[in-house]
């Protein structure tokens, strides 16, 4: 098999450049300022970011003036139909919202239904170190085999501002798991319901303040097992110092990806006027 | 407590309050640091005089504004001198045409760095724009000390056109520099002929002109973040800018020297009082405004710092002055010879020989109080005193003269900056709608009452042009792709997200997590408003996009905290100037000798009274 070109990328240059490369893609400059550090993150944790960009472009560009809605099953338990946007740019909105009833309620659960690109878990749990919260993420992935190495299914947890995860060995099995910590709020069966859809993520957190369920989160990481053969880019624990060493050094990024995004770039130059052009001097 | 009630687009939006005391905004933090350096007596008193930013963050007041000991490059050019940084030319290899490459080493503080210089004169003068096909000086600035196989790396990735190649993070980036080919040539063919250039024909003031610095993981170089924030030379924003910018000036006149000895054996070097003479020069244009707007806590940042500079010197008394009073009267009388000789500006901007008389009637009035003011009459009171009978300009020159007179406080407060410029903006997710409601009226009344049913509100839209990407200003009506608009209009964002908080009935309770939810396309002004309710000087209270709005307003602000002096527009968008005229040369820094190179006075003038 031949290797695939490369070429080494400034962590800040994706964040520069990426906020005009998601706007080339139909997103506003609200959503890619935010999404751009999804983006950058991401590709410095896994190095997928850029692949997942130039393969699902169509379906970035298609979604990208789509909204979310939100439906409440119980008090702090909330549904987000993403509608099929990636996490690359619903990662912050998810956070914050989590955050905020997490924050209110001491604890809180989001059951996102329809959303794609997961490798983006990584941005977003790169993001939560901060926030004083614990956190358990589990996600299936909707997209096809045409995006391998991408594995099926995973699971990643903040505690204590540290991160840990992998591919989930039995799916099914941690979604059931996770489920019955919300027996009491009668949402269980929203969770394991038969004909789920594909492209889920179960986001569970608590508050330093929460009461009951704290140690059962903290339980639950235990419980689940990982698959200790799964994708390297699901190596949750690889996360941070992947980004650390981004920040400082670089990112070593597939070089036709990388020109997609280059070219998304240049999508939201301008042709320019005679009088434009006559104020610059 | 004052109360008018405001109409926005139409709507009632209800009674609001006067602007909450600026103390009220300022963190905690900050507070405490001051309390510590000053006690909590003059840090009440200072807090009193903190200008209103209505008054002094509109573009035309921000025009005004002039570089002080705070400005970026004065900061590190005293750095320099205090560390006694070490640049020392490594070699310079140039043929009769000026094509070439020059190694630079740095050592400062301990850490080693490398200028590598690349030059190639196709005879064209270039405007030092980023379409253009390449510039005549290009140089990448790199961490440690450059062997031959990075230099030669380095100068082949510069070679290539329109800033095709790419480096790595050895590199913190790419700058640039054109020649002012009449100057260059000029001083070259003196040289040349065994004779000193004379310094009155040399109106330019300098021989080459930055093009720009582009650094932060442009074409793959480091970035910036990986500075670390204490003990790096480099660690103050804009601190690299400034030194490359102080390099151009050195490879200029090393150059114009290489390039005569080149085409004679009996050329002359330049004299230390030329090589100190000529500075460097620099053209800025829209994109600076589109970063202030893009950056507000780097706006928010300096301004606050220079406030609160301004305010400790305006509350020490006449009779504490005494010994800094000569100081002063030295400096004004520099700026009026200065402003005296600087031509223009143009374009409703405040002439400099209007400047001028103005500072001349200040030290009228200064000679005056000096003697007969009460002994504990203030800085503030004489400023008050004049407000009515001097300009805009010349009130700021000599608030910028008044923060100079105390290092003892500018030295403290520059060390707030690199700190809080860092600061990154993150959205609240759990403020709650009634609190954001509550900050929007009292930090954006601003932006809510501007009327945007009149088109000429909302002309302009800033792009980027398929001309290699550089930032352009467009008619609304006229030029296409205004949905890829660069973010510069807060006031369209403040007031949708306003009307959308209101119309929704979104209650006061719910949390901001779920309004950006539903408007993520609000997201980023949201949080921008969050950010700011501890900025008070963060945002331009200005209508950007109106018909009316002359970017050279702000450019000229964006210059000084840099350090210009003055800069002359070009059009309503582009500002030219010369920069370190009578600055030290890197022997004075390494040897320790400082210069005051404030307002140097013009060849063609000395020796005048």
């Amino acid at each position: 098999m031949s290797a695939t070109a490369t070429v080494k990328v400034s962590y800040a240059e994706l964040e520069r450049l990426g906020i005009h490369a998601l706007r080339g893609l139909g997103y506003s400059f609200s959503v890619a300022e935010r999404a751009v550090r999804a983006l950058a993150a991401t590709e410095a944790a896994t190095g997928l970011a850029l692949r997942y960009i130039s393969s699902a472009s169509d379906q970035l560009a298609a979604t990208s003036k789509t909204v979310a809605t939100v439906e409440t099953l119980a008090p702090g338990v909330t549904r987000v139909d993403a509608r099929n946007k990636a996490l690359l740019e619903m990662s912050p909105f998810l956070l914050d919202l989590l955050t905020a009833e997490a924050r209110q309620l001491g604890s809180a659960a989001l059951l996102v239904e329809k959303c794609r690109g997961m490798p983006f878990i990584a941005d977003f749990s790169l993001r939560a170190r901060r926030l004083g919260l614990t956190i358990v993420a589990l996600y299936e992935q909707a997209e096809t085999r045409a995006l391998a190495p991408f594995a099926a299914a995973g699971a990643v947890y903040v505690t204590d501002g540290a991160i840990a995860g992998g591919a989930l060995s039995d799916s099914g099995e941690a979604w059931a798991q996770a489920a019955t910590l919300l027996r009491a709020n009668g949402v269980e069966a929203a969770i394991t319901e038969q004909g789920r859809s594909t492209g889920r993520l179960l986001l569970l957190a608590q508050a330093p303040s929460g009461g009951a369920t704290k140690m059962n989160l903290l339980t639950l990481r235990d419980q689940i097992a990982l698959d200790p053969n799964g994708p390297s880019w699901q190596c949750a624990q690889s996360w941070p110092a992947a980004l650390d060493g981004a920040i400082r050094g670089q990112i070593v990024s597939d070089q036709s990806a990388f020109d997609f995004f280059n070219q998304c770039v240049r999508r939201i130059w301008a042709p320019t006027s005679e009088r434009s052009r006559a104020q610059q001097g | 407590m004052r109360s008018r009630p405001l109409q926005a687009d139409g709507f009632q939006v209800g009674l609001i309050e006067s602007p909450v005391s600026l103390a009220a905004r300022l963190p905690r933090a900050l507070l405490s640091r001051l309390e510590d350096w000053f006690g909590e007596d003059r840090v009440s008193l200072l807090l009193g005089r903190l200008r209103d930013p209505d008054e002094i963050m509109t573009p035309d007041s921000m025009s005004a504004m002039k570089s002080c000991s705070l400005s970026f490059l004065h900061t590190l050019m005293k750095r320099m001198a205090e560390q006694r940084w070490d640049v020392r030319r490594r070699r310079l290899d140039v043929d009769v045409t000026g094509n070439g490459v020059a190694v630079y080493d740095l050592v400062a503080e301990g850490h080693i760095f490398t200028l590598i210089v690349r030059t190639c004169w196709n005879g064209e003068e270039k405007p030092g724009r980023r379409m253009d096909q390449t510039a005549d000086f290009l140089a990448s600035f790199v961490s440690g000390r450059a062997d031959d196989a990075l230099v030669e790396r380095e100068v082949s990735a510069m070679a290539i056109p329109q800033w095709g190649g790419r480096t790595d993070h050895r590199s913190y980036g790419w700058t640039a520099a054109n020649r002012s080919p009449r100057s260059f040539e000029y001083v070259v063919d003196a040289l040349e002929r065994g004779t000193q250039p004379d310094l009155k024909e040399l109106s330019s003031g300098y021989v080459i002109r930055n093009a720009g610095f582009y650094g932060n993981g442009r074409a793959g170089a480091a970035n910036w973040l990986s500075i670390p924030e204490r003990d790096h030379p480099f660690s103050v924003p804009y601190h690299m800018d400034m030194f490359l910018l102080y390099m151009w000036r050195e490879i200029g006149l090393d150059f114009v020297e290489a390039i005569a000895a080149k085409r004679s054996a009996t050329a002359a070097k330049l004299d230390g009082r030329t090589r100190h003479h000529i500075g460097v020069g620099n053209s800025s244009g829209l994109g600076m405004t589109v970063a202030l707007v893009r950056w507000p806590q780097w706006l928010g940042t300096w301004c606050l710092t220079r406030e609160i500079a301004l305010a400790c010197a305006k509350t020490e008394t006449r009779v504490a002055s005494t010994e800094r009073m000569e100081s002063l009267c030295d400096r004004l009388k520099r700026a009026v010879r200065y402003y005296s000789d600087l031509p223009g500006p143009e374009h409703v901007l405040t002439r400099h020989e209007t400047i001028a008389a103005d500072l001349r009637h200040v030290l009228e009035t200064l000679d005056s109080w000096r003697d007969t003011a009460a002994d504990d009459a203030t800085w503030g009171d004489f400023c008050d005193g004049l407000s009515d009978t001097v300009g805009r300009d010349a009130l700021e020159q000599l608030n910028a003269f008044l923060i100079d007179l105390y290092p003892e406080s500018t030295d403290k407060l520059a060390s707030l900056v690199p700190e809080a410029m860092r600061r990154s903006r993150e959205l609240v997710p759990d403020m709650t709608i009634g609190d954001l409601k509550e900050l929007i009226l009292r930090d954006y009344r601003w932006a809510l009452e501007v009327d945007r049913s009149d088109p000429s509100s909302a002309w302009h839209f800033w792009y980027h042009s398929e001309e290699a990407g550089e930032q352009r200003r467009g008619e609304r009506h006229v030029d296409p792709c205004l949905e890829y608009e660069t973010f510069v209009d807060v006031i369209g964002p403040v007031q949708l997200c306003h009307r959308q908080l209101v119309e929704e009935k979104w209650k006061d309770k719910d949390s901001v997590a779920l309004f950006t939810l539903a408007h993520p396309d609000l997201a980023y002004i949201v949080s921008r408003i969050q950010f700011l309710r501890e900025e008070p000087y963060g945002e331009i209270r200005g209508n950007l996009i109106a018909k009316s709005f002359l970017p050279i307003k702000v450019i000229r602000f964006f210059l000084s905290i840099f350090g210009f002096q003055s800069g002359i527009p070009r059009s309503v968008a582009w500002v030219q100037g010369v920069l370190l005229q009578g600055a030290p040369s890197p022997a004075d820094l390494r040897e320790g000798r400082p210069r005051d190179w404030i307002m140097p006075v013009n060849p063609k003038n000395e020796g005048l009274s």
